[in-house]
């Protein structure tokens, strides 16, 4: 007797149906949480690539046009985290780039709430579930994808 | 408002300090959690004992930086 097949966890189904592996960067300046956006995106079918706040650098972020980008708001590090959400958006080359925000803050970020929505940035608040946040990184992608002209990609 | 002044400060630097601790804590519990959710999906899938051991180390570290903050508060805590 063959049992029901069971949906699979958003965080393992593919990201695209047609094969493509979006590019991820991840930004942080905690090795083990890199390790661990590394593990879990990889996971969900995406390429994935590191920064740490020490290395911020736009040209390297522009080289790597990535399809978007998980930044960490440390509110402990306030201004490092804070003045690159700020580059990125000022930027002509970055500032179309979604960005989800992962964040303890919790205080801190809903005071910034209605700016970062203005920002087009999506909070993910720690601790969070790991379903989380591939759905959110995955509704990022499928709403900034339907909104792009075809010509903007790749 | 002079005399206000050193208050203030003592005051925000209070409150840098406790922000710090709480990424401290924040950051560990984050990787344990997200660790412990990927190491349930491991050992359900039946995965290699590379990926296990990997979620299991990292689960270590945390727990490691984890006791540290915890120590690190208890002696502060002590000392003012």
């Amino acid at each position: 007797m063959s049992s029901p097949s069971l949906p699979l966890p958003s965080s393992l189904s593919p990201p695209s149906p047609d094969g493509h592996r979006p590019q991820i960067l991840a930004i942080n300046n905690d090795p083990a949480v890199l390790a661990l956006f590394r593990d879990l995106l990889e996971e969900a079918g995406y390429h994935v690539s590191t920064q740490t706040y020490v290395d911020r650098d736009l040209d390297q972020i522009k080289a790597l046009k990535p399809a978007l980008i998980v930044l960490d708001y440390m509110w402990a590090n306030e201004d490092a985290s804070w003045s690159l959400l700020q580059m990125l958006r000022m930027d002509p080359a970055t500032k179309a780039i979604p960005i989800v925000l992962c964040t303890g803050a919790v205080h801190e970020v809903k005071a910034l709430e209605d700016h970062l929505v203005t920002m087009g940035v999506t909070v993910v608040l720690k601790l969070f579930n790991i379903d989380q946040l591939v759905d959110a990184i995955r509704e990022r992608l499928g709403a900034d994808r339907a909104l792009r002209p075809i010509d903007a990609e790749g | 408002m002079d005399e206000a002044r050193p208050e203030l400060q003592s005051r925000t630097q209070h409150q840098q300090q406790l922000a710090v601790l709480m990424h401290e804590l924040r950051t560990p519990l984050t990787v344990l959690m997200g660790r412990v959710q990927l190491l349930r999906r491991h050992v359900r899938r039946g995965d290699d004992a590379v990926r296990i051991d990997t979620d299991l180390e990292a689960i270590e570290a945390a727990i490691v930086r984890l006791t540290a903050a915890v120590e690190r508060l208890d002696r502060d805590s002590r000392a003012e």
